[in-house]
């Protein structure tokens, strides 16, 4: 297996052939490419270092803990009160026998998530001390296809929905858990914002050349 | 202006990585299998959005909920609860849960299909505009499952045994098939394929 020419790029949208950019002076470094055929995002230089988003996504899965077992509300209603953590809410829908649509919902408000949070850790950590090792291709894989099913902010929108249908017919009080979950949005949202794939890669050794 | 398939080579799907495509040939960096294009993906594509076509019609009809008060239930469809949204006055919430669960399905399916029709037919439509139209659809795609999200809150909350029960519909495993296969579709569609047919032709159009 032979490379052409390592620095060549295309677009993964229209597949057009780029050539690469080489500034003659530091200024002139663009930290984003757009495609001149199609428009689409090329890249964007990382703003930030792997071990920004080592920090980061340890805070996330950090705060994933909390979001996920602690009340992120406590409803009452006819005397009762009933507090309802993320978890539980998906553990119900599995006991009414709905094993589908629980599992779909578990897959995208905890697992893909918590799952894709864990891999950009290790990818982070390994691209910082280890990018000889081969499981930093596997965890990079991972987090692209995981980011696709990981879907917290779409969650804290519905979940102000239900609340909005809950607050006429019932006393609501909102938990701890809302809290770190709206924090683990944000966090979740600027680690997307920072990583660039494309830098983690260029980092992994490519067999045959040095 | 050439595509890398012209060229011979092929950008690794997983990685990004361009190299000499060979048939069968593997990626050097991150080992991945390397395609041209996504293999069979208009087969894919399409057979992923007839198969949502399907459920989308138990999905809107049959109802999504059971309200059960006293052992009387109470069905409710994705409309008519956007009704009872209204009816309310929360026609903002309401507005939401109607884009998001009666909209953006069925724009998704139709926009797809545009695009793949157009690919077949070689129709003379703004490469640009469709690639836009297919981004738009690919990011407002997971917005689906806000519905289902709402439900799982609803049913977790109100639970008060014989009095008060909400329990999921058939409805519900229709709508949340029509989100998973939607969300296949898109993610199988290689948007080069648009691309690829007028290589030869003016590409600013």
């Amino acid at each position: 297996m032979t490379m052409t020419k390592p620095q060549l790029s295309a677009c993964s949208h229209c597949d057009l052939l780029i050539a690469p950019y080489q500034p003659q002076r530091p200024q002139d470094i663009k930290h984003s490419a757009k495609c001149p055929r199609c428009g689409s995002h090329l890249y964007h230089k990382a703003q930030c270092q792997p071990s920004t988003i080592l920090a980061l996504s340890i805070t996330a899965l950090l705060l994933l803990i909390p979001a996920n077992t602690y009340p992120l509300l406590a409803m009452t209603m006819i005397g009762t009160t009933e507090k309802v953590s993320l978890i539980q809410a998906t553990v119900k829908l599995y006991q009414e026998g709905n094993f589908f649509i629980a599992l779909l919902i578990f897959i995208c408000s905890t697992l893909a998530p918590a799952m894709m949070l864990l891999s950009l850790a290790c990818a982070s950590y390994l691209s910082i001390f280890h990018t000889q090792s081969p499981r930093l291709k596997l965890f990079l894989k991972w987090v692209d296809h995981l980011s696709h099913w990981s879907m917290l902010e779409v969650y804290l929108v519905s979940f102000l929905v239900a609340l909005i249908k809950l607050v006429d017919i019932a006393d609501i009080e909102l938990g701890v858990g809302l809290i770190c979950f709206s924090l683990l949005m944000v966090t979740n949202s600027l680690i997307l914002t920072l990583f660039d794939p494309s830098d983690y890669w260029d980092r992994v050794t490519v067999n045959g050349i040095s | 202006m050439e595509s890398a398939k012209n060229n011979g080579l092929a950008r690794c799907h997983e990685c990004g990585l361009v190299c000499r495509f060979q048939p069968n040939s593997q990626c050097p960096r991150c080992d991945a299998k390397l395609h041209l294009r996504q293999p069979h993906s208009i087969q894919k594509t399409w057979a992923y959005l007839i198969t949502a076509c399907i459920f989308l019609i138990p999905a809107n009809f049959m109802p999504i909920t059971l309200l059960v008060s006293q052992g009387k239930a109470t069905p409710d469809t994705i409309m008519s609860g956007v009704y009872a949204l209204i009816d309310e006055g929360s026609t903002g919430i309401a507005i939401i849960v109607f884009v998001a669960s009666i909209l953006v399905p069925l724009a998704k399916i139709v926009g797809i299909m545009i695009i793949l029709v157009s690919i077949h037919f070689r129709l003379k439509i703004s490469h640009k505009l469709r690639l836009l139209m297919f981004k738009f659809i690919d990011w407002i795609g997971r917005w689906s499952m806000l519905d289902l999200f709402v439900i799982s809150i609803m049913v977790a909350v109100i639970d008060k045994g014989q009095l008060l029960v909400i329990v999921p519909g058939p409805a519900a495993t229709a709508f949340a098939l029509v989100v998973l296969l939607t969300l296949l579709a898109a993610k199988n569609f290689d948007t080069r394929l648009m691309w690829d047919m007028e290589e030869d032709n003016d590409w600013t159009n």
